[in-house]
């Protein structure tokens, strides 16, 4: 393996072999003496840019910044929910039937003027109710009581008895 | 036997580095007494090998002392972190390689260049370089590498140049050793191409 190798750039050696073969490349004189001073000086600018202190104070710097970012982001997040935040309208309702004595009617109109979409949905649950009850029950009719039932009635009511045969 | 004397702030010590091996180097490094002469030894043992395999594919003396240096630095910063799993050389050879290739493609971006321009401008600052100093042969030769692919580069110049094994350069650039002699084939076949033309 080695020979075939070696065969492969035989004819650029042979080229080569009529050179002068002094070194082509130079370098300046005791380059290499001061090679590894010159390395050392190299790692420790890096490892001490951090001690430089404009490079430490520009670092506290940016970390204030971000650290005021992020507080600044964190105290927004919860206000901006809390706006977002939708209160059901039953909730509404029901502070509104509670305190309707305590609003005068400005806060009234204001409220109304504010959301006339919940007013509008009261309404219409309203109506919805009222509808759905009258469906639901039959209208009332003097079968649906028994004797003693209007015998008992009429006694409350004040009449005597055999008054109300003359009704 | 290679010795150097290496100043510090307030010693002098002399280095050997032939008489450690890399798992020698990497057990100093690992320990906090010996960290900075563990380094040291690293640096005198591969720096002129690194400084060569980039100085070869970016041409210039200053790009390559900057690319080296940086390279060191990485090192520096990554060898804890070194398993083991690979050579150490061969994973210096990998972060040196990555770094020359990294600079050529951030010098096509940065002036927009298309890679046959590239490669001229590479071959001007390679005529115009003071610290270049080949005869007409190996000028030629230069250029005929210069108008390589950056990866066919780089396995040509760590083969004829480095003299680095197939093994090594598969382990450097991970990569298969068949894609590898099949690409240096092609390298020396474009150069040889190149140089009965001109």
């Amino acid at each position: 393996m080695k020979e075939e190798n070696s065969n492969i750039d035989a004819g650029l050696k042979e080229f080569t072999n009529n050179s002068s073969g002094r070194p082509e490349f130079k370098t300046p004189e005791n380059y290499f003496e001061g090679f590894q001073k010159r390395v050392h000086s190299k790692v420790n600018d890096s490892e001490s840019w951090l001690r430089a202190p404009i490079m430490r104070w520009s670092v506290i710097g940016v970390g204030c910044v971000l650290a005021v970012i992020t507080i600044a982001i964190s105290k927004s997040t919860p206000q901006t929910a809390a706006e977002s935040a939708e209160i059901p309208s039953s909730e509404l309702l029901a502070y509104f039937s509670n305190n309707i004595d305590e609003l005068d009617e400005y806060d009234l109109m204001e409220m109304y003027a504010e959301d006339t979409a919940l007013n509008l949905n009261i309404i219409q649950q309203d109506t919805t109710k009222v509808e759905k009850e009258k469906i639901s029950k039959p209208p009332v009719s003097i079968d649906d009581f028994s004797e003693e039932e209007i015998y008992e009635y009429m006694l409350d009511e004040g009449y005597e008895d055999g008054d109300w045969d003359n009704l | 036997m290679y010795c150097r004397i290496i100043k510090g702030t307030n010693f002098i010590f002399k280095i050997d580095h032939l008489q450690f091996t890399d798992q020698d180097i990497i057990d100093k490094i690992n320990q906090p007494e010996t960290v900075n002469y563990g380094f040291n030894l690293l640096m005198d043992k591969y720096q002129e090998k690194v400084y060569w395999v980039i100085r070869r594919m970016v041409i210039e003396h200053d790009a390559a002392d900057d690319i080296a240096q940086e390279t060191f630095v990485k090192v520096w910063k990554n060898i804890r972190s070194f398993k083991g799993d690979s050579k150490l050389y061969t994973w210096i050879y990998r972060i040196a390689t990555n770094e020359a290739l990294n600079y050529l493609r951030k010098k096509k971006k940065r002036f927009f260049l298309p890679i046959a321009d590239v490669e001229h401008e590479l071959t001007t600052s390679l005529e115009s370089d003071t610290y270049y100093t080949g005869d007409e042969i190996q000028l030629k030769l230069q250029k005929a590498i210069l108008t390589l692919p950056e990866k066919q580069r780089l396995v040509f110049n760590m083969k004829y140049f480095e003299e680095l094994k197939f093994s090594e350069i598969a382990e450097v650039m991970q990569v298969s050793v068949g894609s590898l002699k099949a690409q240096y084939h092609h390298a020396v076949k474009k150069i040889e191409k190149f140089l009965k033309a001109d």
